[in-house]
């Protein structure tokens, strides 16, 4: 342990809850190599896990690889998802080891690596250090300190969690007809190619406006939310609003497009097909009323709040 | 106050409140990411600080126990979560360590507790129920019925029912195929080799691989 004027550390006593994990994980590999990688790498989550709960983040282990007894028999992995900010990958660090071994097989789709030493005795893991280089080793004097991590973790959480209490984001979809556009939407031929654009529909006393938006955790997609408001008769608007592919003219299997209403309760939903170009849903809402628009893909979301 | 002891513990404490003080500047829920990252980087510095302080209760009342290392450490993990969620409770009227030990004690209570309920038979299945050193691992040897797991998976894999596994391959390499990867990565082969030995450069089959692996993990669900 180091005094607290030194580099900042965070050590992490293994306990048995620890070991028990450990042991579920690497059971049924028969390869002695494989097994001891597997339970080395569930101390690693187990204790970056401990140290982020401790720091008031939320983490889903379970909904991580790391947890998933194929993944784990497949890839050397040891990921854990922290809620609205991504995955972290804990890399365990062998007594006398110079570097921290990074795996090709997770170089990509990491917020950052984290390199976790352990003890002979296995009773003790500390956190010493992260870096955002996937390079197949990293040598331990190189690495950015846990105060550049918390900071590093902070931006992201406060860039990326959605804050309800801040009602900028709730986008006034009913101002738009009266020519008042919430920032973040574009025209549509900014977003959809010429062929696509055929296909959304214009009219007179409408306004169309779209917005693109990064599914997906493994397989990336980008879609184009368009929405479109008219309105038909008083105090009524028809709102349409599609998905589409960005670059591309067919939307992956299994794209959905929901609504909601304030309280989150699914009105409409719909799903991709396979080789669909866009999925839409039509619904007609009251000046004031206010509903939500998820689009997910895999397990991934994105929801959006409006007011009409 | 001429005596050693006290002056010292005085300092502790003075140290240990300035660092919860700090915390408590800093709110968890601010809009400012400095100020979050300040508040986390105080109460890291807390916890290290109560670990060095020498002043931890030992629960001797529980020493006898055969796990008490173990239920000492597992008491010891929750009781700095709480100390890190609950900062904002602390009464200075009181040292630190007096109100951490006070957390220690019930949580040790707790894992005591709790392990009466879950028995032995969740415990690690080896040397007396303690955890495991790093030695030990390679000596806990796999039943019989395990390494027919890893065995299926090898024939589903070679199988590939619906042939999706050959179907995927790096473009213009239809010998790397996600099947002929899986094959050797289940071999235990490093991805050097592999990539020497389909042919195409290391980060293009890893990252080929990485992409594919949900895909894959749902394929191969269907038929275990």
């Amino acid at each position: 342990m180091n005094s607290i004027t030194d580099k900042l550390t965070f050590g992490v006593p293994l306990s048995i809850e620890a070991h028990t994990i450990a042991q579920e994980c690497s059971q049924g590999i028969s390869n002695n190599l494989k097994r001891q990688q597997v339970y080395l790498n569930t101390l690693a989550v187990y204790a970056v896990d401990n140290y982020l709960q401790c720091m008031g983040f939320e983490t889903d282990w379970k909904a991580s690889d790391s947890r998933n007894n194929l993944a784990i028999k497949l890839m050397n992995v040891a990921d854990l998802e922290v809620k609205s900010i991504g995955k972290l990958e804990c890399r365990p660090v062998l007594p006398k080891a110079e570097v921290c071994e990074i795996p090709p097989e997770v170089w990509e789709d990491r917020v950052a690596y984290v390199a976790v030493l352990l003890d002979p005795a296995l009773k003790e893991a500390t956190i010493l250090g992260f870096t955002l280089q996937a390079a197949a080793e990293v040598s331990l004097n190189q690495l950015q300190s846990l105060s550049d991590f918390l900071l590093y973790l902070s931006e992201l959480e406060v860039v990326k969690s959605p804050q309800q209490e801040d009602s900028s984001r709730l986008v006034k979809i009913g101002h738009w007809l009266d020519g008042v556009v919430d920032a973040g939407w574009q025209t549509i031929d900014h977003l959809l190619n010429p062929q696509q654009l055929g296909l959304a529909f214009r009219s007179a006393v409408s306004m169309t406006r779209g917005q693109k938006i990064d599914l997906g955790v493994i397989d990336k997609i980008s879609v184009a939310l368009v929405v479109k408001i008219a309105s038909e008769s008083e105090g009524e608007v028809d709102i349409l609003t599609q998905v589409y592919p960005v670059g591309q003219n067919i939307l992956p299997e299994g794209v959905k497009l929901n609504i909601s209403d304030e309280s989150g309760e699914a009105l409409l939903d719909v799903t991709s097909r396979d080789e669909d170009n866009w999925i839409q849903l039509e619904f007609s809402a009251e000046f004031g009323e206010k509903f939500q628009i998820v689009v997910a893909y895999g397990d991934s979301s994105q929801t959006g709040e409006f007011e009409v | 106050m001429t005596n050693d002891l006290p002056n010292r513990d005085d300092a502790l404490n003075q140290e240990l409140q300035e660092l919860v003080n700090e915390a408590k500047r800093c709110p968890a829920n601010s809009k400012n990411p400095q100020d979050r990252a300040k508040r986390r980087i105080a109460l890291n510095k807390l916890i290290n600080a109560v670990r060095c302080s020498g002043r931890l209760s030992k629960q001797t009342q529980w020493s006898g126990l055969p796990n008490y290392e173990d239920y000492y450490n597992e008491a010891l993990q929750h009781t700095f979560i709480e100390i890190c969620q609950k900062v904002e409770q602390y009464d200075p009227q009181y040292p630190v360590m007096a109100w951490v030990n006070k957390i220690f004690t019930r949580r040790f209570y707790d894992v005591l507790k709790k392990d009466q309920k879950r028995g032995i038979t969740l415990l690690p299945k080896n040397q007396d129920n303690s955890v495991i050193s790093l030695d030990a691992i390679n000596r806990d040897l796999p039943v019989a019925q395990e390494i027919s797991e890893s065995e299926q998976l090898q024939e589903i894999i070679e199988n590939d029912p619906e042939n999706f596994l050959s179907n995927e391959y790096i473009k213009e390499h239809p010998q790397a195929s996600l099947k002929a990867i899986l094959l050797l990565v289940l071999e235990g082969k490093q991805w050097k080799e592999i990539s020497e030995e389909l042919g195409v450069p290391l980060s293009t089959a890893s990252s080929f691989y990485q992409r594919r692996m949900h895909k894959t993990i749902t394929y191969l669900k269907k038929y275990i």
